[in-house]
């Protein structure tokens, strides 16, 4: 019973350290599990650890899946992993970047609640990046709005312009080919298309005719 | 509390991995042997499993080399050995460690101890 027991608590451990390894480079995933493997077994065999409590101890000098697999990520330069972490720092690492985007309104509500949590160093650092991201977002979005209103204004005028003119010039066209010759009729047919379904834009035009 | 470890774990980065050089600079050791021989001193006791990583990027590095080899006990050894540019790192490492220890303890009222 004993040993299936030690055998569960190596076997455990090892597994926790590999679900924390996955963002390791294949071969140096494998390499540390077998140096962390390679240890166990050397530990038990060379000291005759035998009893639960004192392989407990010795995965304990370990350390714990997270510290071996946040000196991992470290050693190999890779920061700290995204998924797969139960350890208060990295998480409160990853909290932040999740609280950035709401720090428009209430960056102090945030500089008051985040010491308390744990250090103080790490967590100076949002507030202050907060509020450089909080104002410059009105001030885009009245630009943006005053910019699409200028654009839109523009583009409109231009539209009914451009329409004015070509009612009008398609009006002379039809007009003078109407007291011209029998022809016109089949110029009736193929002018009047572009006006007609822009007429309701353009119905002061008629009128003044 | 948290700032006493956080001390120890800024003095022990940048320095820890020229002790595992040295450690290694007269004869090849395994890593259980060099994980043990951290375990004894307590200055730098850190968890054993983060020496392996540093191991790893050590030999990556190209400082440290290693081999395997059967054990009588337990399973195959991996055995380290300093390389050539390991051991010019150590050499520059002990200048200026000796240089950096002696400005340190002048600004901090350590030397006359």
């Amino acid at each position: 019973m004993s040993s299936n027991k030690t055998e569960d608590a190596v076997a455990e451990y090892l597994h926790e350290l590999e679900l924390r390894l996955t963002g390791l480079p294949v071969l140096q995933r494998r390499e540390l599990l077998a140096e962390i493997s390679a240890h166990i077994s050397n530990e038990r065999v060379e000291r005759g650890v035998t009893s639960e409590s004192d392989l407990l101890d010795l995965l304990e000098r370990l350390g714990s899946p997270e510290v071996v697999a946040a000196a991992a990520y470290e050693e190999a330069g890779m920061g700290e992993p995204v998924l797969a972490y139960a350890g208060t720092a990295p998480a409160a690492a990853r909290s932040l970047p999740a609280v950035l985007p709401p720090p428009d309104s209430p960056p102090p509500a945030y500089a008051g609640e985040f010491p308390p949590f744990a250090g103080h160093r790490p967590y100076s650092a949002p507030p202050v990046a907060g509020p450089p991201f909080a104002p410059p977002p009105p001030v885009r979005k009245q630009e943006d709005n005053t910019g699409l209103r200028v654009v839109i204004g523009v583009a409109i005028v231009t539209v009914v312009v451009v329409l004015l003119g070509c009612l009008a010039g398609g009006f002379l066209m039809v007009q003078s080919a109407g007291s011209d010759a029998p022809a016109a009729t089949t110029v009736d047919r193929v002018e009047p298309a572009p006006p007609f379904p822009e007429n309701p834009l353009v119905a002061p035009v008629p009128t003044v005719e | 509390m948290a700032d006493v470890a956080q001390l120890s774990t800024s003095l022990r980065r940048g320095t820890l991995e020229f002790c595992v050089l040295a450690m290694v600079e007269h004869e090849h050791r395994y890593g259980t042997e060099i994980v043990r021989r951290f375990g004894e001193e307590r200055n730098l006791a850190a968890s054993e499993g983060t020496i392996y990583p540093l191991l790893s990027r050590l030999r990556r590095v190209g400082w440290l080399d290693s081999k395997w080899s059967e054990s009588p006990t337990g399973p195959p050894r991996r055995y380290y050995a300093l390389t050539d540019s390991g051991r010019s790192a150590l050499e520059h490492f002990r200048s200026e460690w000796v240089s950096f220890r002696q400005t340190v303890d002048r600004l901090v009222g350590t030397g006359g101890a």
